[in-house]
């Protein structure tokens, strides 16, 4: 019911060519994205990197609702086949298959050497982190503008809280249904450091999943990362897939 | 006894060439013996002082939050320093050090850095001058153009640095870190500076003045950095110091008052924070009855749980949101959380009706954000104490991790706060030599080594040494006993010829040892291009360096002579024993 009052304040706010509280847009987009369920799916991701070259890592990747609990194996490279992840409640474990060991890590370490850290697989609401920012007169700083041919939403949103990566950062969400296009994340001295494009987005039970998303480096020129997500499977998990034993057994 | 010295000089005067070879022998085991030691002791003074000390210091407070090791901070920088000035000397010089791994971008060319502090806003003492003066060997500007204060953040950098990055004197940097926060954060650094680096560990870092650091990485102005504190003699004093502020910083319970609003009623609260590990589950479930809510939920990684007083207040129940305010400990702000209550429980008898208690996760997050308000004894008084069989589940202000005693016992500590289990801040007060450790073997092995080879070297020599009075004794056979026939002792014998090895021994290891001194001079003198190679830590600007001890100088040359007195013990003994009559008749 919630869901179809924002959309309707929001169709009419688009309407009227007045803009939305930003507060708005941001639950919409978390309500658009956020599967209430079990998910399992295959992640690629090719980083190109200036000085390393590309690199291409495959992972399966399972979540269940319930806890937030995840868990990580990856298929490819060859240097990282068979390692792997396991978040469950506080505890973050990652498996190395070439000693068959678990070792505690923190959430804020790289993931297989990607540029993906443990917090980027935790699911955390838009709302909780971000709000709007205004502008010396205290007005929200949004506007109507176009991306390509696409109406769209831009906007500024600020951390409401310290541990996020990024502490500001400009949107572009599509006005007809919501979907973010385009983020621009900021340093906390209001520097560029990262842009990101949601290219595809497929639908799974109602909810949008962007299954293509490029990120460009922009404090460093030419590194890049296409995440590209596939096989996305819905519906209860077996509760034995998110311990150690599963993810060896996964790995070998 | 004069006769007999003379006697012993004035024989060995007479065999010139034969003892100026044999000393030859000696003072050079005796060289080699004492730059050996000088060598290792040097190395372990390199890593100690350029590399221990201006890392970890002697003693080093450190942080880790959240399990985060790159977040140091403490929210309370009065309350670090106070425990460190009180358990630390007068003399100890006491650092804050600040430093984060960086990416930086140059002319076209992308590196790794380390970003560091140098305090120079206090004052330096002539031992810092000099150390500074000796560590930054400016090519071009001016170390202490750090403290400028004009556009952009002054940095030195090495001049390897410099010259991968391709940057020069007046150009910028940009940098991306990770600030203590562990937000993403940038900067631009304008080169004030190009030095030449001391040894290896020099040329990677570049510097900035601390506070200039501590604002880039998003440190408020009561925030501290890991502190290192440095003495005269660690030796000594760096395990007692440690043990002292380990001490001094006991942590106690981490309390917020404040005003709580509930369904529009605004009231005084005390809330505290639980641990959400098992073992602190099972006593918040024993201790805490619940009267609504379900104990998985209320005990949980989410729960919030009010009082049934404070519940009844406010007409408030599960679901409901609380919004929280208290004062901050420093300035005039106030911060703010909210939390969603998930139970309501008949608090236990040493506890405020208008209490609350949080999961540590979201309590942490809002308790150092600010830092709330030191609390009034009496309140305190009302909380349970450490005697409560509540007490261990609940959130301390920080934890004080234990002292350890090896670097092992120390590896383990640190993966244990790694694991980011608890979710406040952890605080671990070490000494070198529980987390360097192993540099401390590295000597002692080194010492080892070279003790062994200039031994093996001096046993040859021995053997010379032993093999020539065997000769002198066979050869002087006849003048034993004709002095033994005008009335010179048997014990006389023995006495003449020790003191004979003796000096030679004693004037030999002297004459080594001014070699020694000498050879380490010159090779001193040499200048060694070691930049790119893991050996350069090894040199101190380009240079080798040998740090000789009076103790051991003097230890070596008494163990020398010493032992060529035991060496020549055994033939002049033989010779003693021989009576006037056997030693006359020998002939050859």
């Amino acid at each position: 019911m919630i869901k179809w009052i924002i959309t309707a304040l929001l169709l009419t706010a688009s309407l009227a060519g007045a803009q939305p509280p930003i507060v708005t847009i941001l639950k919409a987009m978390q309500d658009n994205v956020s599967i209430s369920t079990d998910v399992r799916a295959m992640v690629s991701m090719t980083q190109q990197k200036v000085d390393q070259g590309t690199k291409v890592f495959e992972m399966a990747y399972y979540r269940r609702d319930r806890d937030d609990a995840f868990l990580i194996a990856f298929a490819a490279p060859e240097s990282e086949k068979g390692n792997g992840y396991l978040r469950v409640e506080d505890n973050f474990w990652m498996y190395r298959v070439n000693t068959r060991t678990f070792q505690h890590i923190n959430r804020d370490e790289s993931i297989g050497g990607t540029d993906a850290k443990g917090e980027d697989f935790e699911t955390r609401r838009l709302t909780e982190l971000y709000q709007g920012e205004t502008d010396p007169s205290g007005k929200e700083i949004i506007a109507a503008d176009k991306l390509g041919a696409i109406p769209v939403w831009r906007f500024q949103i600020k951390a409401k809280v310290a541990d996020v990566s990024y502490p500001f950062r400009t949107l572009w969400v599509r006005q007809d249904n919501l979907l973010s296009l385009k983020q621009q994340s900021y340093s906390s001295s209001r520097a560029l450091m990262n842009t990101a494009y949601y290219l595809k987005y497929t639908q799974v039970l109602g909810k949008y999943v962007p299954i293509e998303q490029m990120f460009i480096d922009e404090f460093e020129k030419g590194n890049k990362t296409i995440v590209k997500i596939s096989g996305i499977v819905t519906g209860k998990l077996d509760d034995r897939i998110f311990t150690k034993a599963y993810l060896e057994n996964l790995s070998n | 006894m004069p006769v007999i010295f003379n006697i012993a000089i004035r024989n060995l005067v007479r065999q010139k060439r034969r003892n100026l070879l044999l000393g030859v022998a000696i003072a050079f085991g005796a060289m080699v013996l004492i730059m050996a030691n000088a060598f290792s002791h040097g190395i372990a003074k390199v890593l100690f002082d350029q590399v221990v000390s201006y890392t970890n210091g002697h003693v080093a407070v450190t942080y880790s939050r959240n399990g985060n090791m790159t977040s140091q901070v403490f929210y309370d920088d009065a309350r670090v320093l106070a425990a460190v000035k009180k358990a630390a000397p007068p003399s100890a010089r006491i650092e804050e050090a600040a430093g984060v791994f960086a990416r930086a971008i140059g002319n076209g060319i992308a590196d790794n850095v380390i970003m560091v502090g140098v305090d120079l806003n206090r004052t330096l003492t002539p031992e810092e001058v000099k150390h500074y003066a000796s560590n930054f060997s400016m090519l071009q500007g001016s170390f202490l153009a750090l403290k400028d204060t004009g556009p952009g953040c002054p940095v030195i950098i090495s001049e390897q640095k410099a010259k991968y990055l391709r940057v020069k004197m007046g150009d910028v940097i940009r940098v991306r870190f990770t600030g203590v926060n562990n937000q993403a954060s940038s900067a631009q650094l304008t080169i004030v500076g190009v030095f030449k680096p001391a040894n290896v560990f020099m040329a990677s870092p570049v510097f900035l003045e601390l506070h200039t650091l501590k604002a880039l990485l998003g440190y408020g102005p009561h925030d501290i950095a890991s502190v290192r504190v440095n003495v005269k003699d660690p030796q000594r004093f760096a395990k007692s110091i440690a043990d002292g502020i380990h001490a001094m910083l006991k942590p106690g319970l981490a309390v917020m008052t404040g005003t709580g609003v509930l369904r529009g009623t605004a009231t005084p609260v005390t809330a505290l924070g639980f641990r959400t590990d098992s073992a602190s589950q099972g006593i918040m479930h024993r201790g805490v009855p619940l009267s609504e809510g379900d104990s998985a939920a209320a005990f949980g990684y989410r729960g919030v749980i009010v009082a049934k007083e404070l519940a009844a207040q406010c007409h408030a129940g599960i679901g409901d949101t609380l919004a929280l305010t208290w004062y901050a400990k420093f300035g005039p702000d106030s911060g703010h959380a909210n939390f969603v209550v998930t139970a309501v429980a008949g608090m236990t008898a040493k506890f405020p009706s208008n209490g609350v208690f949080i999961n540590e996760r979201d309590f942490y997050h809002a308790y150092y954000a600010p830092l709330p308000h030191s609390v009034s004894q009496e309140l305190l008084k009302t909380l349970p104490d450490s005697s409560s069989p509540l007490y261990p589940a609940l959130a301390p202000e920080f934890m004080l991790m234990k002292r350890c005693s090896t670097t092992d016992e120390y590896t383990k500590m640190m993966e244990e706060m790694g694991r980011g289990k608890f979710k406040g801040i952890m605080v671990s007060v070490q000494s070198m030599y529980e987390t360097a450790s192993a540099i401390l073997q590295v000597e002692a092995v080194l010492n080892l080594i070279t003790l062994a080879a200039g031994l093996i070297l001096f046993f040859i020599i021995l053997i010379g040494v032993i093999n020539t009075l065997r000769m002198t004794i066979r050869e002087r056979t006849r003048e034993i006993g004709t002095i033994r026939a005008i009335g010179m002792q048997r014990s006389q014998v023995l006495i003449m010829f020790l003191v004979e090895t003796l000096c030679l021994a004693f004037v030999s290891s002297l004459a080594g040892a001014v070699a020694a001194f000498a050879a380490m001079g010159g090779l001193t003198l040499l200048t060694i291009n070691a930049a790119d190679n893991p050996m350069g830590m090894l040199l101190v600007n380009g240079h080798l360096f040998f740090a000789p001890t009076a103790g051991a100088v003097a230890a070596f040359i008494v163990f020398i002579t010493a032992l060529a007195g035991a060496t020549a013990f055994f033939p002049a003994r033989r010779a003693a024993k021989l009576t006037a009559a056997n030693a006359m008749r020998h002939y050859e």
